[in-house]
């Protein structure tokens, strides 16, 4: 109605009703911001931290892995070398046949022609018989010696493919600790963008395992 | 308000964490976190066999996993059996011991040892026993449980010079009449029909070895002691002397060959024991003949001989054949390793045969009345875990260790045994690359598909071992030397001996 004012005790509760308002607005606002920078803050301080360590891991892995690397290749270079060398142990017992063989040629003749070596009539048998045998013993201790070296060529094969576990246990500890603390680290960055805090601490959770799996590849407990 | 130090204790602990790894790329290796322990280890093996042991086995497995062994040596299986039953009553903190199957029951049933099978997880057990051959596997078990990890296997061949064989294969027809009179004193026929020397002792029976044992032991032997000394020493002039030998006297080795040569001779397990047992008396004539007419050392008149003296004897080339085992083949010969102890001088002369078929003396129709067989008995080793040992899983893990394929193949070429593990067993004409080592493991192979078992119980346990070297003592031995040789002498002696031996 023209002329009728509203009271003005009435309009000052109205004012006083959306300042109000306006006030609990802001408050929830900041509330919700400083939990938001919270969020961030611990999302941040837990990617250093995992960030830090999957660095540190990946050095540890690629040292271990090395160590695998360098202990297989050991064992392959003794393999070969071990081969190459039996080969040639093969063509000198090969060899010491054919004297062998020679020999038993000059015993059977002389056995033929009912001598022995002591016979004046057997001289040049005899002579050859003896070259054939000092020939024989030397082939004897070369190849000897060739064989000891091919057994000690597999020995270390041997215990360089031993050596190789160890080290091998603990690269597949670090790279399955450092790819769970990726993980980790992704719903880390899925925590910002959604503002969710459970995600944190399943980041957080999920990268304490990878820890713990990549130190077991030091320890090697489990 | 639990939160924050919650968090703040959460970053701490990240820092650290990180702060070990920062350490641990320092010093990557796997660290060493217990404190060292000691175990002792019971083995039956000499000085310098151990030694080997430590420094090709042992200290490996110690490095990586922090272990002190300490040896106790044992010069014989009955002696672990005695160590072991100590240390059931005082513990000495023995953690694996080295037994044989001969005595694995008597040790379960004094409760010295428990089962290996304590000390594994069922799946590493049921990956560990495949790897075994079967025979060796089922040694080590009792009532289904795996109570023993088999360790190695040793079963007797003969040994001998090549040189020796052939020249009695050549020559011995000069000493035909001799050999033909000798045995018809004993068997009222002499040699049977036809017969002829056979060229390998591969194929020989009781009476290719005493036409051999006789020809040796008759003539000089320019391949014996004189060959052992090269030619610019001056060798010694060729000797006469007796050519074959086995264990005998009264030593435990002379009682295993002797149930070796009566299951030779046909005998089962349920001859033992009975005085009139046909393999029991051809064994004892044949020895007889062979005492009478010196062609077994001297010594087994008096103290005996061991197994150990024997192999010095063949060592020094004194002998032409003899039975031998694995290990004692490659201390005669030498080991295929470079650091093993060198051998007999001429080494290459030396080679390995199954055993003798044990025939009868007696003949049937011109030949042997029971031709017997080959036989040797299989021995085999096994890792026991007594029954206070500290840790049977450590004991577990490294019986499995010291059994894998590098360490028993290496084992065997520098101490000698048959292996236990199958690939070994299938690969071994690849694995064995020298020419006299297969030549072993051919013979031991070939004996064991010619004939073996195991010991029967009853042969220790009712004290059989000791009854029967004393019953040979007094039939071949202690009577006179004149004294007639037949079949039926020869029963009289043995049925007076057994009364004699109650």
């Amino acid at each position: 109605m023209p002329g009728e004012e509203r009271p003005a005790s009435e309009e000052t509760r109205l004012l006083r009703e959306e300042v109000a308002a306006q006030k609990a607005d802001k408050e929830e606002r900041d509330k919700r911001e400083a939990l938001a920078e919270e969020l961030k803050n611990r999302v941040s301080v837990a990617a250093i931290i995992l960030t830090t360590a999957l660095s540190f891991i990946g050095n540890v892995k690629g040292d271990r892995a090395e160590a695998t690397g360098s202990a297989r290749s050991s064992a392959g270079e003794a393999r070969r070398q071990g081969a190459e060398l039996w080969a040639y142990y093969q063509t000198k017992l090969a060899e010491r046949t054919s004297l062998e063989l020679a020999r038993d040629r000059v015993h059977l003749e002389l056995s033929r022609r009912g001598l022995s070596r002591q016979d004046p009539e057997a001289m040049l048998d005899a002579f050859k018989l003896t070259n054939y045998e000092e020939r024989i013993r030397d082939f004897d201790t070369e190849s000897e010696r060739v064989f000891y070296r091919v057994q000690d060529l597999e020995r270390q094969e041997d215990v360089s493919q031993r050596a190789a576990v160890e080290p091998a246990r603990a690269v597949v500890r670090y790279e399955l600790g450092g790819k769970l603390i990726t993980l980790a680290l992704i719903l880390l960055s899925v925590t910002i963008l959604s503002n969710r805090r459970y995600l944190l601490w399943a980041g957080v959770t999920l990268g304490s395992i990878g820890l713990l799996v990549a130190l077991d590849g030091y320890f090697l407990l489990l | 308000m639990l939160k924050k130090p919650l968090v703040d204790a959460l970053v701490v602990l990240g820092i650290a964490v990180n702060v070990g790894f920062l350490l641990i790329n320092i010093s990557p290796s796997r660290p060493h976190l217990g404190s060292r322990q000691t175990a002792k280890i019971l083995l039956r093996a000499s000085p310098p066999r151990i030694r080997w042991m430590l420094e090709n086995e042992f200290a490996e497995f110690s490095q990586t996993n922090d272990v002190d062994f300490e040896f106790v040596s044992a010069k014989s299986f009955d002696e672990v059996l005695q160590i072991l039953r100590k240390e059931k009553d005082q513990p000495a903190g023995l953690l694996l011991a080295d037994v044989d199957d001969e005595h694995a029951e008597d040790l379960i049933r004094a409760g010295a040892v428990r089962p290996i099978a304590d000390g594994a997880e069922p799946a590493e057990l049921d990956a560990t026993l495949p790897e075994y051959i079967p025979e060796a596997v089922e040694r080590g078990r009792h009532e289904k449980k795996v109570w023993f990890l088999p360790k190695r296997a040793l079963v007797d061949v003969a040994i001998f010079l090549r040189p020796a064989v052939e020249d009695a294969y050549l020559h011995w027809h000069t000493d035909r009449p001799a050999i033909e009179a000798a045995l018809k004193e004993a068997n009222g026929v002499g040699l049977p029909a036809g017969y002829t020397l056979k060229k390998t002792p591969d194929a020989w029976n009781s009476f290719d070895l005493f036409v051999a044992g006789w020809y040796w032991a008759h003539h000089p032997a320019p391949w014996a002691e004189q060959a052992a000394v090269r030619s610019h020493d001056h060798p010694p002039p060729a000797l006469t002397a007796p050519r074959i030998a086995h264990p005998c006297g009264d030593n435990s080795d002379a009682s295993d060959e002797l149930i070796n040569t009566l299951y030779r001779r046909g005998a089962t397990d349920a001859d033992l024991d009975k005085p009139d047992a046909p393999a029991l008396l051809d064994s004892l004539q044949w020895e007889a003949l062979l005492h009478k007419h010196g062609l077994l050392p001297k010594e087994c008149d008096g103290e005996g001989l061991t197994s150990f003296e024997i192999n010095d004897l063949f060592k020094a080339r004194k002998l032409a054949w003899a039975p031998i085992d694995q290990a004692d083949s490659l201390w005669v010969h030498g080991g295929a390793r470079r650091d093993a102890e060198p051998g007999m001088v001429g080494a290459s002369d030396i080679s390995w045969a199954t055993m003798p078929q044990g025939s009868s003396l007696e003949l049937s129709r011109g030949e042997p009345a029971r031709p017997g067989k080959s036989f040797s008995f299989e021995e085999v080793h096994l890792w026991a875990v007594p029954v206070h040992s500290a840790s049977p899983k450590l004991a577990f893990r490294l019986a499995r260790f010291l059994n894998q394929r590098g360490l028993q193949q290496r084992e065997t070429e520098a101490q000698g045994m048959l292996p236990i593990r199958a690939d070994l067993r299938q690969d071994y004409p690849i694995l064995f690359r020298l020419s006299w080592m297969q030549q072993m493991l051919d013979a031991s192979f070939r004996q064991l598909e010619r004939g073996t078992g195991d010991v029967p119980d009853r042969w220790a346990v009712e004290g059989l071992d000791e009854k029967y070297l004393k019953i040979r003592r007094a039939v071949v031995y202690r009577r006179p030397k004149n004294a007639p040789l037949t079949l039926a002498a020869i029963r009289a002696a043995t049925e007076e001996a057994f009364r004699n031996a109650r």
